[in-house]
């Protein structure tokens, strides 16, 4: 691990091939009702459109829905997989422009990532049965290096279209501002 | 028994300044690890308190989809099932661990009817951990039935 920290110049000059260059990938997991009912579970949210079907097929919807607001938790990659799948899925992980962009910032030590700030928008519901949902991502920005409290580390912005396996259409849009530090510890 | 706790509220039964009613929720360690079982969020940081703090966390903390979960909740307790959230933008201010009480309030901003002709009501919701007063805001766009 380089121990130097670049200059605002070299990183940005270093980091500029991989912005805006999209790529797609797919949820690992399809959209699933007991997952949903735990995500429900977790935040007890008792809404029937996610839990009675009685009531479901009677509303709006025509039947058992996902929360919107569960889209980010869909997409969530595999906590574990055995080695003759996860060589091929690290494989595809790690080519992309992002996963170029994340080494970069790997060299110097950023590899700590929190959320700073997410934007969703809704676009059609989903549900179960609705399948897997493919994405389409992009990194928009990182920032020049600042300092925080927790440590030192750069702004990086990106933007996922999401659509739906079932009929290919688009469900959602999403912004994400995360932070990827070094821990203050580590230096 | 009624599956929600009140009827569907109407775009027109809403005016700018209402205020919803608060709604708290203790967060515990089972709560932490029900939100990663359902979110299969396995990064250390929500669960692993030696992680956690290697990273500058005073303790595992809940992650962005347990925000997004909870305010879509706190939506659809107070607006009904036939209401639909369109827009959610969550900023995390300060973490929120096991042993806080989270308490989220909420005050409608606006009316509008968008380009599809969808009566949304424009919602800010803060979430109180007892420490500090703006943990997580939320500012979101919830359609509802005419």
């Amino acid at each position: 691990m380089t121990t130097t920290i670049p200059t605002d110049e070299e990183l940005a000059e270093r980091l500029e091939p991989h912005l805006n260059v999209p790529y797609t990938t797919w949820s690992f997991f399809p959209i699933e009702e007991s997952v949903v009912q735990l995500f429900c579970g977790a935040v007890e949210d008792r809404n029937p459109v996610y839990w009675d079907e009685r009531i479901a097929t009677k509303s709006r919807f025509g039947r058992i829905i996902a929360p919107p607001q569960f889209l980010m938790a869909a997409n969530v990659p595999p906590p574990w997989l055995p080695d003759y799948l996860k060589d091929d899925f690290d494989r595809e992980s790690s080519t992309n422009s992002e996963a170029q962009a994340r080494a970069i910032l790997a060299e110097y030590g950023f590899t700590t990532v929190t959320v700073v700030n997410r934007v969703d928008e809704y676009l059609e519901p989903f549900g179960p049965g609705d399948g897997r949902i493919r994405r389409e991502r992009r990194v928009t920005s990182i920032s020049p290096i600042k300092e925080t409290k927790v440590g030192r580390g750069v702004f990086f912005t990106y933007e996922t279209e999401f659509f739906r396996e079932s009929d290919g259409e688009q469900i959602g849009r999403s912004r994400n501002v995360t932070l990827i530090y070094r821990p203050k510890e580590s230096e | 028994m009624n599956p929600m706790n009140r009827s569907n509220v109407l775009w027109d039964d809403v005016s700018v300044d209402d205020e919803l009613p608060p709604l708290a929720f203790e967060l515990t360690p089972t709560t932490l690890a029900l939100a990663v079982t359902a979110t299969r969020d396995l990064y250390p940081i929500h669960h692993d308190r030696e992680f956690a703090r290697r990273q500058g966390a005073p303790d595992p903390f809940v992650m962005t989809s347990w925000y997004l979960g909870f305010v879509g909740r706190y939506m659809s307790e107070w607006a009904g099932y036939e209401s639909f959230l369109r827009r959610l933008e969550v900023k995390m201010n300060a973490h929120g661990v096991a042993g806080m009480t989270m308490t989220a309030y909420g005050v409608v901003t606006g009316k509008s009817v968008d380009e599809k002709g969808r009566k949304l009501v424009d919602v800010e919701v803060r979430i109180d951990n007892g420490s500090r007063p703006d943990a997580t805001t939320a500012t979101l766009s919830l359609e509802l039935p005419d």
